[in-house]
């Protein structure tokens, strides 16, 4: 959440090419017969202090090409026979925080270098910090050493709707997550500096309820014990008159998942801050049984449609749970009886959406990964018993939130209604005369639900025909987004429509969906969508340097919407670092026009905050890029602070 | 149960999503159109089908079995069962066990025992009831259970009943822990730690992959969940050459679908559907296996490999320390000291039966392996598409060079509208889908000296077959051509060779009484039949007059069809009363084993023995075995407390002296009393 960055002012541009000017910069692949008489070599070193080399680390270089080296007992490697080009370095060994050539920190990209036919580079030099180790014990609820129980690091993380929530570390080299030994032990090590939530998860015992054995229901079985028995055998001399009603039933409850320091809610968990090399012991949790509920209801549906063709999911918010996606406790589906009624039972404490629709399609349940990334589960429907109810029309939805803690929830109602639809068409706008492909169908289209946290839902359907006509359905209201290609195939550009056509636009209205999400209400869909591709692409390239001409590597160029409405749009928000010749290419860049900058230092997730954009504003420049433009702007950094 | 967390890969997560929305009722019937069949991701390129309903995918789809199936709960009563979870050891209770009360027919009910290991269920009917209870760091317990594993009891509650001393035991699971290190000393961090168990696999010991752990940061690990029994402890090194990537087929069956799979891996982009509506693809979810030299390198260049070690320090399982654990026990210092040794290249070619290239993955075993598992190969490599394979950094030594292909099995799911196929396995990415789904097969010797070996040529053979006539005892009636099509021929492999890298092969039979195995590997075999109608039993199969139900039928390199499988009404059935000493109060925990009496059979009978059975006696100590083949047995009685091993060849030795003798000739019923033996 600090924010580590100097902003460095970049002030004047030294030369503006000539706009529209198409320069080619051409990346085409290396022929077998190219030169590899190229080298780097350098020495990885710990942040002990004198440094120690570090012995065994792997070192690869991406770029132009992938190479990888092992470093020997002083620390020194060397990546022989490359081909000249562009090259990043970056270092790992395990249990040492993974880091790049000429980074700022381990979380930052890395200084590229420029390497030309038989130049060799010396002195790459990487220094790799000791992770920070997280330990403790799990104890279960009765206080003992709780074994196989999966404990986990978590950081919050900004999603792609711009909420942060906790998601697993990623990383290279660390170990996350570990589960107990039988002392109830983990160790979580190889950790980055940061932030981190540390989350125990016990196995699941499964969706079915389970009774807790409390001290009352042990006390009401013993007096039982006393009472003559009534019935059965030995049943003589009975003193009840009638045959007594079956006892209560018991509280139900399972194990849940909890948060350092004891808390099932991250939002109320204590993160546990580490430097480079801490080691934090005694990080410990104990286990919680909660109660459990039983959610009841009815699903409503028009006249005609038989219930029992409605599939129904319980998903629980996604951040307000566990971290295990794949944990049986998240998802829970029940069926529809012929009346419509639903139930389900040992449901945790928690805040969750039931999903109902009908029609033979699959639900989708979508997670929010960490950074920004989603996972997305596809829960496959055998059509044996949508086809027998024989259902023809629009697929119908329902959705209902509700909220569980520890007490029985038996009036949900979810009302089904048909899905709204959308329809549009492609279209393709040539500058390089490329012949539209002829039979359209193979672009493929989704509309993607921006879900605030999580949760199930059911993805519109969307479908191009051979003449671009688009045809969305069974969408339910909300905010989308839409995403759009051709389907490239691993035999080459050549048998691929889309190596040559891109995605330019999706209009919804007077928004491009590509850019900004748009919302479905329930009162109706938006009246059309119109996807365009065109044959051409834009970039930005140049040279930094510094005042005295000198290539500025150590600077990260910033690409970002002069428009403050497009910020949430991340494909016109980019960044890079030059390389050790001071140059820079940006690519894919939509026409528009933007505003460009120099920093010294950024971590990538600041590209999502606005104010952060904010600040950038008086220190960059203005750019248009027009259809098709390749624009070469170089600059110079003339004052820092 | 096993730590596998960290070898979580994209076909697991898969595994997960398809497991979700399986029926309940459908499991463990065989895969349909459309459905999917759960594999697992095989290092050596084989991958076998799980049992249904296991591992980790069977816990999500929970609801699909309470919920789309539901079952009719127990009926109200006024019966009661309470007790408690206990240590067996210590026989203190054991707090937060999972208790599971069933009654068949009915929803189970599922109770957390309190602190002080507490349970109770009310409201009971009469019934017979089984309950066990698992608790993590236990070996799973049930009522009437008096060893590990061993048999359970029902729980008899009548009409108002209130039984109040259910006690369930539980083993608490033995522990290795210990450090790895270089031979500098230096910890070895996120090193796999592999926990082999000694097993009976037909009769003799077999090693069976435990779980295992990764070294943490100090190099340390612990393994807990280890059952009571022998084990060895092993630091396995393999070295893996090529490409791993799993082959996606889609076949298209909407206009619609999406543009490219996300399973929390980087998207990958779905290629338009050829001709046939089909789109093969590849997805790649490891990089190009580049050689490991984290042992360094000799000054030629060449890399050094860490040699897998077992512990103290021994080359092979056999030579190692085979620690016997018992339930609770901790044993510490179970250490490594890794040490790298040089290596050299082996280089070669692959080709079909028919001399044509092949891409497959091919696996370097050592000669002394004694049968052990991946990961214990030294190294795997991929050939390419030419055939051509090489593996980089191999130790001197002699090897076996190995190349199996057994028909593709595919996981089906869906994305959209998209149906999708997907195999797990180690294979070219230019892998074309294998058109006769061959079972192929190529072994080897190798040896590794102090050079480099370029040239190894490997040529793969078909699998072979089995088959044979079946003959129905003249007296026994007849069978329609539907119950012959539903009996299946199986091959039982013997012994730790390339016939147990294979595992066991079934076929078919059909109207008109023939039999097949499907292809098998070369090896040592014994046959069996499945399937058979009610009241129908395998008196036997023979070949050439010479019997391979007992004894073992060796394949080679060609198709076996005159074999003779038998088939009879005629049912033994030994029946009897275990007589026990005057002072000891009877219950049912008495074991009766009825055994051969030619020692020669006490092994090398395949996954299950035909011949060997035992039976748990009931109260009044009455015990009937039925179906043993004809044969001259041996019979004894013993508490089943004291039987975890029965049917080790050393635990039937010590019966011998106080066994009787019974004389079971065909479709005999026999009746004989047996002394239980106390020791």
């Amino acid at each position: 959440m600090t924010r580590q960055t100097v902003l460095l002012i970049c002030a004047a541009a030294v030369s503006l090419a000539a706009g529209g000017q198409a320069g080619v910069r051409d990346a085409r692949p290396l022929a077998s017969s190219v030169a590899r008489t190229a080298e780097l070599t350098g020495t990885i070193l710990n942040d002990a202090s004198p440094a120690q080399p570090v012995n065994r680390a792997v070192v690869t270089v991406t770029g132009t090409e992938e190479a990888e080296a092992w470093t020997d007992e002083r620390g020194q490697f060397a990546i022989k026979g490359l081909p000249a080009g562009r090259y990043t370095l970056r270092a790992r060994k395990a249990g040492l925080v993974s880091t790049a050539y000429g980074a700022k920190r381990y979380d930052r990209p890395g200084t590229t270098i420029v390497l030309a036919d038989g130049q060799r580079v010396d002195r790459l030099n990487v220094v790799l910090s000791r992770g920070a180790v997280i330990s403790g014990t799990i104890t279960d609820q009765g206080g003992d050493p709780a074994f196989d129980v999966e404990v986990r690091a978590m950081q919050y993380r900004p999603q792609l709707n711009g909420e942060r929530t906790p998601a697993p570390v990623q990383t290279t080299g660390a170990s996350v997550s570990n589960r107990t030994d039988d002392q109830g032990e983990y160790r979580l090590y190889g950790l980055p500096p940061g932030d981190y939530l540390i989350v125990a998860t016990p196995r699941s015992l499964g969706p079915a309820e389970i009774r807790v054995s409390t001290d009352e229901e042990i006390r009401a079985a013993l007096a039982e014990m006393q009472r003559p028995v009534v019935g059965g055998r030995g049943g003589v001399g009975a003193t009840t008159p009638q045959t007594p009603a079956r006892p209560a039933a018991p509280p139900t409850g399972t194990l849940a998942a909890v948060y350092y320091p004891g808390t099932p809610s991250a939002s109320a968990a204590t993160a546990i801050n580490v430097s480079a090399g801490d080691e934090r012991s005694g990080i410990d949790v104990r286990l919680q049984v909660v109660r459990t509920a039983r959610v009841e209801g009815q699903v409503l549906t028009p006249g005609g449609v038989p219930p029992e063709s409605v599939q129904l999911m319980l998903v629980a918010n996604a951040s307000a749970t566990t971290p295990s996606l794949l944990s049986g406790a998240l998802m829970n589906r029940a069926t529809v009886a012929k009346d419509g009624h639903f139930s389900l039972s040992g449901i945790s404490p928690g805040q969750y959406l039931i999903s109902a629709r009908t029609g033979g399609g699959p639900m989708v349940m979508q997670f929010n990964g960490g950074g920004g990334g989603t996972a997305t589960m596809t829960s496959t429907v055998f059509h044996a018993d949508s086809s027998a109810s024989g259902q023809a029309g629009p697929p119908l939805w329902g959705q209902a939130d509700v909220v569980v803690d520890g007490q029985d929830v038996t009036d949900v109602v979810v009302t089904l209604q048909p899905g709204l639809t959308l329809s549009g068409r492609v279209v393709f706008s040539s500058r390089q005369g490329l012949a539209a492909p002829a039979d359209l169908s193979s672009v493929r289209v989704s509309m993607t639900p921006m879900v605030t946290s999580g949760g199930a839902f059911s993805p519109p359907q969307v479908t191009v025909d051979a003449a671009g006509r688009l045809t969305a359905t069974g969408i339910t209201p909300g905010r989308y987004r839409i995403f759009g290609g051709f389907l490239a195939g691993r035999s080459g550009a050549a048998s691929t429509p889309g190596a040559a056509w891109n995605l330019l636009s999706a209009m919804v209205g007077d928004r491009d969906a590509l850019d900004v999400a748009f919302d479905v209400l329930a009162s109706g869909a938006p009246s059309e969508a119109v996807l365009t591709f065109t044959d051409v692409t834009q970039e930005i390239s140049g040279r930094l340097q510094d005042a005295s001409g000198v290539a500025a590597p150590d600077y990260t160029v910033v690409v970002f919407p002069a428009e403050r409405g497009l910020w949430e749009s991340m494909r016109r928000i980019k960044s890079t670092r030059p390389g050790t010749d001071g140059r820079f290419t940006i690519t894919d860049l939509p026409p528009g026009t933007y505003r460009i900058a120099a920093l010294t230092d950024m971590a990538a997730s600041d590209l999502n905050d606005p104010s952060f954009l904010d600040g950038l504003v008086g220190a960059s420049l203005p750019v248009t890029l027009a259809l098709g433009e390749k624009k070469i702007q170089d600059f110079s950094i003339t004052s820092g602070r | 149960m096993t730590r596998e967390v960290t070898r979580v890969t994209l076909p697991t997560v898969l595994v997960l999503i398809a497991a979700a929305s399986l029926p309940a009722a459908r499991q463990g019937q065989p895969p349909q159109a459309g459905e999917m069949r759960v594999i697992e991701t095989g290092g050596g390129g084989r991958a076998s089908p799980l049992p249904p309903g296991s591992g980790p995918g069977a816990a999500i789809g929970g609801p699909a079995g309470g919920g789309l199936a539901p079952q009719a709960t127990i009926p109200a009563g006024t019966g009661l069962i309470m007790g408690t979870t206990l240590d067996a050891g210590s026989a203190r209770p054991v707090g937060g066990a999972l208790v599971t009360l069933r009654l068949p027919g009915a929803a189970p009910i599922r109770a957390l025992s309190d602190g002080q290991g507490r349970f109770v269920f009310r409201g009971l009917p009469a019934g017979s009831f089984t309950l066990d209870s698992t608790k993590p760091g236990y070996v799973d317990g049930a009522y009437g259970r008096a060893r590990p594993g061993g048999p359970s009891r029902a729980l008899a509650l009548s009409d108002g009943e209130r039984l109040a001393t259910a006690s369930i035991a539980l083993w608490k699971f033995a522990v290795v822990a210990g450090r790895v290190v270089d031979e500098r000393g230096d910890p070895m961090v996120g090193t796999t730690v592999q926990v082999i168990r000694m097993s009976l696999v037909g009769g003799n010991d077999r090693f069976v992959l435990g779980p295992s752990d990764a070294t943490d940061d100090r190099g340390m690990y612990r393994i807990g969940m280890l059952e009571p029994g022998n084990y060895v402890v092993a630091v396995p090194r393999s070295q893996q050459d090529g490409l791993r990537s799993i082959l996606v087929e889609t076949a298209r069956t909407g206009s619609g679908g999406p543009t490219s799979l996300a399973m929390g891996l980087p998207a990958v982009a779905l290629p338009p559907p050829d001709a046939n509506g089909q789109r093969p693809f590849v997805v790649n979810f490891g990089t190009d296996v580049k050689t490991d030299a984290s042992a360094g390198l000799d000054p030629d260049g060449r890399p050094r490999v860490y040699a897998t070690v077992f512990h103290p320090d021994a080359p092979t399982a056999s030579k190692a320390l085979s620690m016997t654990l018992t339930s609770g026990q901790v044993r510490s210092g179970v250490d490594f000291q890794m040490r790298s040794t040089s290596t050299r290249r082996v280089a070669g070619r692959v080709r079909m039966p028919d001399g044509q290239p092949i891409s497959l993955s091919l696996t370097l075993v050592p000669v002394d392996s004694d049968g052990m598992p991946s990961p214990f190969e030294t190294a795997t490599a991929l050939a390419d598409t030419t055939g051509a394979f090489t593996f980089a950094a191999v130790p001197e030594g002699q090897y076996l060079l190995r190349a199996v292909r057994v028909p593709r099995r595919f996981t089906s799911f869906s994305i959209g509208s998209d149906q999708l196929r997907m195999v797990s396995a180690l294979m070219a990415a230019s892998s074309a889908p294998d058109p006769g789904e061959l079972t192929l097969w190529a072994e080897q010797s190798v040896t590794v000296g102090s050079a480099d070996t370029e040239d190894v040529g490997l040529t793969l053979h078909n699998g072979n077959t089995v088959s044979g006539q079946v003959e129905l005892d003249a007296s026994s009636g007849r069978l329609t051509g539907d119950q012959m099509q539903r009996i299946s021929l199986t091959l039982e492999p013997l012994g730790s060779g390339l016939a147990a890298v294979g595992g066991p092969v079934s076929g078919h039979c059909d109207a008109s009484n023939r039999c097949v195995s499907g292809p098998a590997l070369p090896g040592p075999y014994v046959v069996r039949l499945s399937g058979l109608p009610q009241n129908w039993f395998f008196r036997g199969a023979s070949l050439d007059g010479r019997d391979v139900t007992d004894s073992p039928l060796d394949l080679e390199s060609s198709d076996l069809s005159r074999v003779t499988l038998t088939l009879t009404t005629k049912v033994t059935d030994l029946s009897g009363i275990v007589v026990r000493p005057m002072a000891s109060r009877a219950d049912d925990g008495d074991l009766v084993i009825a055994f051969p009496e030619d020692r020669g059979q006490w092994t090398g009978y395949g996954t299950s023995p035909r011949r060997l059975r035992a039976v748990r006696a009931d109260t009044r100590g009455a015990f009937s075995i039925t179906g043993l083949p004809a044969g001259r047995y041996l019979l004894a009685a013993v508490r089943d407390s004291s039987a975890s091993d029965w049917q080790r060849p050393a635990f039937l030795e010590t019966l011998v002296a106080d066994a009787v003798r019974v004389d079971l000739s065909e479709g005999a019923k026999v009746t004989q009393s047996v002394k239980l033996v106390t020791r």
